[in-house]
């Protein structure tokens, strides 16, 4: 589905994604994982044709990005950004209904049909019941769902999340990625989703890629990927992975540090 | 939720019936009784307020030929064009403010507060010092207009830039700058100026008055041709609201678009200060008056928007006309002790968008 071919990015001189390959197959959550500053968000820019590249190229079902008008691409890709602040007082509605710009004519408004597909994608996110509230007074994971009803509304084929559950507390944490499990069961969208929580990307991904510095440092399924011994050299913090049996999936825990050159308070 | 067109059509109509009635009130109120024959009733306050359907009868009937009616003359060569020049500089000016405000997700621009009335002023006073009117004819003033606010729009935007993000702060900060800088390069051109100097002071804090047939003729279609391109762009903007990254996931040309929205809200700023100087405040108030009344959706926001401010000018400038009849106030005075307020009170309410 999308194949990254030694694939570059940088911000002027500042190369942030250095000569990435990989591939993300139809209907995969594909999971992007590594420290701060590795090039997650940078990685799902140049996914998603936002960021040139700086040298090699991303091919979606065949095609360079390139030769995608934007108006084709938005109906192929859509992306959920970290946050969405919105100004004015436009309802969750208007917001999920924007999804339909890449297919609505300029001299005419939406239809039924674009009415349809917008109900339709905020009853698959749970997010009808808020459609009359400004999208600016939702929490944290209710604006989160209403942004995925927006992409489910341009009927993408590939939804690329950049941390989407980085506002977002425990229990909306794993509620958005169930969401994009059922979302990709249901509807076979292909999910490429940065995450710096890596038990949620264990427990979510089908495969992982590790960036360590902008460049790729293991890609596989989570079990192979999230090791001990990887994640202390790419994260540079000391932690225990344990084994859930039950799930087949490795767990990280950090280590407890004990405060270095510090004596006990007596 | 979904909005169906014709229901959506009922505030611009009331806008639009408004707007009709302030303009024939606009023809018909001054301190001449343009309505009634000789020996009119004596003046209330210093104006009189002639019969609508007198009114409407020679605006029927149209042009005079010869211009031995007095009254006709007043209405033709001075009331009409004056309403029109209203209609289009508060039009222009509000559509200005709801495009700046969208494109800069702030609810505080304003083409004035920008700085960019100050800019289009400038260039129409560099202009006039070079007589360039005078070798271009008058559909040079509306010109060096635009490129004015053209330039100050520029600088700013680029005095606000902080990396790629452009920073609201610094936008306000460098709009008071480009303004208060405009103003002291126009007082000093001006000073410069012998014989255009009073006309030209006074021009400045926003009248009417001054305009002709041909250059409302000249505003109303490059107006107009601006004014069809940013509702063809106003889905866009819908997206932009959102965020750059946001807007481009959905198909927006993001930077054309963008691109295209200054230009066309510093051309129609250049339009209204070609029509009646700096008019302040117009295109401040109006847009979140358009907002409450029809929604955040542009592409309904900057129909209601266009009437509304045109409707607010022409209200502005009867006042204007008739507070201290048969003097007359500065309508810019008018709009600006109307906005100044509006402003505190947004910039206190509001001061988390900052």
């Amino acid at each position: 589905m999308i194949l990254a071919e030694e694939l570059s990015g940088a911000y002027g001189e500042r190369r942030v994604v250095e000569s990435l390959s990989f591939s993300v197959e139809r209907g995969e959550i594909y999971g992007v994982i590594g420290p701060n500053g590795s090039g997650k968000t940078t990685l799902i820019r140049l996914l998603s044709r936002y960021m040139p590249p700086r040298s090699g190229a991303v091919v979606m079902d065949g095609r360079r990005l390139g030769e995608y008008t934007l108006n084709a691409l938005a109906r192929k890709v859509a992306v959920v950004p970290q946050e969405t602040v919105v100004e004015f007082s436009f309802t969750a509605y208007d917001i999920a209904a924007m999804g339909r710009t890449p297919y609505v004519n300029r001299l005419r408004f939406e239809d039924r049909e674009d009415a349809r597909v917008v109900e339709e994608s905020m009853r698959a996110t749970d997010t009808w019941e808020l459609r009359g509230r400004f999208f600016n007074t939702l929490s944290g994971g209710e604006a989160q769902r209403v942004v995925i009803a927006r992409c489910l509304a341009q009927k993408c084929e590939v939804m690329m999340l950049d941390e989407p559950t980085a506002h977002l507390d425990l229990k909306y944490q794993s509620g958005i990625f169930s969401l994009l499990r059922r979302l990709r069961d249901t509807g076979g969208i292909t999910i490429v989703a940065t995450t710096h929580d890596l038990n949620l990307a264990s427990l979510y991904c089908d495969r992982l890629l590790l960036l360590n510095g902008g460049r790729k440092e293991v890609e596989g399924a989570p079990r192979e990927v999230i090791t001990a011994e990887r994640i202390e050299k790419v994260y540079g913090a000391e932690c225990m992975v344990f084994f859930d049996e039950s799930r087949g999936i490795p767990v990280v825990y950090p280590k407890v540090q004990k405060p270095e050159g510090k004596e006990e308070k007596r | 939720m979904r909005r169906t067109p014709t229901r959506s059509m009922i505030p611009p109509l009331l806008l639009l019936i408004l707007l009709a009635a302030l303009t024939v009130l606009s023809l018909c109120i001054g301190p001449v009784d343009i309505g009634a024959g000789a020996g009119a009733g004596k003046p209330w306050r210093g104006f009189h307020v002639a019969d609508p359907r007198r009114v409407a009868e020679m605006l029927v009937r149209s042009r005079p030929a010869d211009g031995s009616d007095t009254r006709e003359v007043i209405l033709f060569e001075l009331r009409l064009p004056r309403v029109i020049t209203g209609i289009l500089v508060g039009g222009c000016l509000a559509t200005a403010g709801a495009i700046f405000q969208g494109l800069l997700r702030n609810p505080l621009a304003d083409p004035f507060i920008l700085g960019v009335s100050s800019g289009a002023a400038l260039g129409v006073t560099l202009g006039t010092l070079l007589s360039l009117p005078l070798v271009l004819g008058p559909s040079a003033v509306p010109l060096l207009a635009a490129a004015g606010a053209l330039a100050a729009m520029n600088l700013v935007y680029h005095l606000s830039k902080v990396g790629v993000r452009l920073s609201i702060y610094n936008l306000i900060i460098s709009g008071v700058i480009v303004n208060a800088v405009g103003s002291a390069l126009i007082m000093f051109l001006v000073s410069l100026m012998t014989r255009e100097l009073h006309g030209a002071l006074f021009w400045l804090m926003g009248r009417l008055d001054t305009t002709t047939i041909g250059m409302n003729r000249a505003l109303g279609i490059v107006a107009a041709a601006v004014f069809a391109g940013v509702m063809w762009y106003s889905r866009d903007l819908n997206a932009l609201v959102l965020g750059e990254e946001d807007a481009f996931h959905l198909g927006v040309n993001v930077e054309w678009v963008k691109r295209f929205m200054f230009f066309a809200a510093s051309v129609l700023t250049g339009c209204a200060v070609a029509g009646g100087g700096i008019v302040g405040f117009v295109g401040l108030i109006v847009p979140h008056g358009a907002r409450a009344l029809v929604g955040p959706d542009h592409r309904f926001v900057f129909p209601a928007a266009a009437l509304m401010g045109a409707a607010l000018l022409v209200a502005a400038d009867i006042g204007a006309r008739t507070l201290v009849s048969p003097a007359e106030i500065p309508v810019g005075v008018i709009t600006a002790l109307l906005g100044g307020p509006f402003f505190l009170v947004l910039l206190k309410r509001k001061s988390r968008w900052m």
